[in-house]
C-alpha cells in the first residue's frame, strides 16, 4: 500500500488507513503512530511552514502537534471526523498559538536585488522576482491570513471547511482572504514603485 | 440568473480569487457576464488571476521532509479516559438528597416566617429603655463618622 503523503490540492489522505492507524495509536502502537506521522509529516511541515513562514518554528509546531495525537490519542473518536481534520485542527491551533512576532528572513530590497542579480533568462527572471517579492510579502502578512491562505490556495478547502478548521465563520475567512491577497498586491506594488 | 452588482463581484474576487470553480455557485453565471461587459470587473479577473498564479506557486512550493522525533514522542505517556465506575452511581441519590434538603430547610423557614412574625414586630417596635438611650447615641455617632457621603460611595 502506498504510503506517501499526496501533494498540497490533491484532496484528502486515505481515510480507512488514517483512521486504522489511529485507533492502534490509541492502544498504544508505536509502530503504528510512525507510520501515522509518515503519512501525515508532509502535509503538516507544509502547512505549518506556510503559516509560520520560519522553518524551525514549523517544525516544532509539528513536533508538538504529532506529541498531542500520540498523548490524547484516546479521544480520538472516528465517528466525529477523520484523522486527517482532527490532527490539522491540533496543529492549526498551535500555529496560531505561537504569538511571538516572527521577523522576515529578508527585506523586500533585499529580495527584489536577489532576484535582479540571476542570470536566467528574462521570463525566468521576472517568475523568480515576482516569487521573491512574493515571498518577502507574506513574511509581513500576520499567521492567520498565511494560514487561510494555504488552506484555500494550497489545500484547496472551500471557505466552510477553513473555517471550521479555524473555528470562525465562512464569512469571516472571506474576509480574512480578501485582506490577505489586497495586503500582498500593495506590499508587492510598493517594492517596484522606484 | 442572478443580477450581481460591481462591488458584489470585486469582492467576490478579492477573497475568492479567478477561478469560477470556487466563486458561490450562485453568482458564477452573473460574475462571468458581468466581467464581459464592465472593465474594473475585467481589470479586477485578470488582477485575480496573477494572484492565483503566485499563490499556486508559493502553496506548491516542495517541502522538504519534516525531522520529527517519534521515538521521543512515543517515549510520552497516554492519556488515559476514566472509567465510569461504581463511585458515580450514587451521584443521583446524592443531587436527589440535596434537592429534598433544600426544600425542607425552605418550608421550615416559611413555616416559622408565618408564625414568628408577631415577635419580631414587637421587639422592632419596641421603645428603648432609659438604659439603652446612651447606647443609641453611640450607634448614631458611630453611623455619622462612618456612613460614606454620596461622593464618598462613588470614590468607593
Amino acid at each position: 500500500m502506498k504510503m506517501d503523503a499526496p501533494a498540497p490540492g490533491s484532496g484528502p489522505l486515505m481515510p480507512s488507513l488514517a483512521t486504522a492507524l489511529m485507533l492502534r495509536v490509541a492502544q498504544g502502537d508505536a509502530a503504528a503512530f510512525t507510520q501515522l506521522v509518515r503519512l501525515l509529516e508532509r502535509m503538516a511541515l507544509g502547512l505549518a511552514w506556510r503559516t509560520l513562514n520560519d522553518r524551525v518554528e514549523a517544525e516544532d509546531a509539528c513536533q508538538q502537534a504529532f506529541a498531542r495525537l500520540w498523548t490524547q490519542a484516546a479521544r480520538f473518536d472516528p465517528a466525529r471526523g477523520n484523522v486527517e481534520a482532527w490532527f490539522r485542527r491540533i496543529l492549526v491551533n498551535l500555529c496560531l498559538d505561537r504569538r511571538r512576532a516572527i521577523r522576515p528572513v529578508q527585506s523586500i530590497d533585499a529580495a527584489f536585488d536577489l532576484a535582479d542579480t540571476a542570470p536566467d533568462p528574462e521570463a525566468q527572471a521576472i517568475a523568480r522576482d515576482d516569487q521573491a517579492r512574493l515571498a518577502a510579502a507574506m513574511a509581513r502578512l500576520n499567521p492567520r491570513q498565511r494560514l487561510a491562505l494555504s488552506l484555500f490556495h494550497g489545500e484547496g478547502h472551500s471557505m466552510a471547511e477553513i473555517a471550521a478548521q479555524m473555528e470562525t465563520t465562512a464569512k469571516a475567512v472571506e474576509g480574512l482572504l480578501g485582506r490577505a491577497r489586497n495586503e500582498l498586491r500593495t506590499i508587492m506594488n510598493e517594492s517596484v514603485m522606484p | 440568473m442572478t443580477a450581481l452588482s460591481p462591488e458584489t463581484a470585486l469582492a467576490i474576487l478579492a477573497s475568492h480569487g479567478a477561478d469560477p470553480a470556487r466563486w458561490p455557485v450562485q453568482d458564477r453565471t452573473a460574475l462571468l457576464a458581468l466581467a464581459g461587459r464592465d472593465a474594473t470587473v475585467a481589470a479586477a479577473l485578470a488582477d485575480a488571476r496573477a494572484m492565483d498564479a503566485l499563490l499556486a506557486g508559493w502553496a506548491a512550493a516542495p517541502v522538504p521532509p519534516a525531522r520529527i522525533d517519534t521515538a521521543a514522542i512515543t517515549a510520552l505517556p497516554q492519556q488515559r479516559p476514566v472509567p465510569p465506575g461504581p463511585v458515580r452511581a450514587w451521584r443521583p441519590a446524592l443531587l436527589a438528597a440535596s434537592l429534598a434538603l433544600v426544600v425542607a430547610v425552605g418550608g421550615w423557614i416559611g413555616f416559622a416566617g408565618q408564625y414568628g412574625g408577631q415577635v419580631a414586630t414587637e421587639i422592632a417596635t419596641a421603645t428603648p429603655s432609659s438604659a439603652g438611650v446612651a447606647a443609641a447615641e453611640a450607634d448614631l455617632a458611630f453611623a455619622y463618622v462612618f456612613t460614606p457621603t454620596a461622593a464618598e460611595e462613588d470614590v468607593i
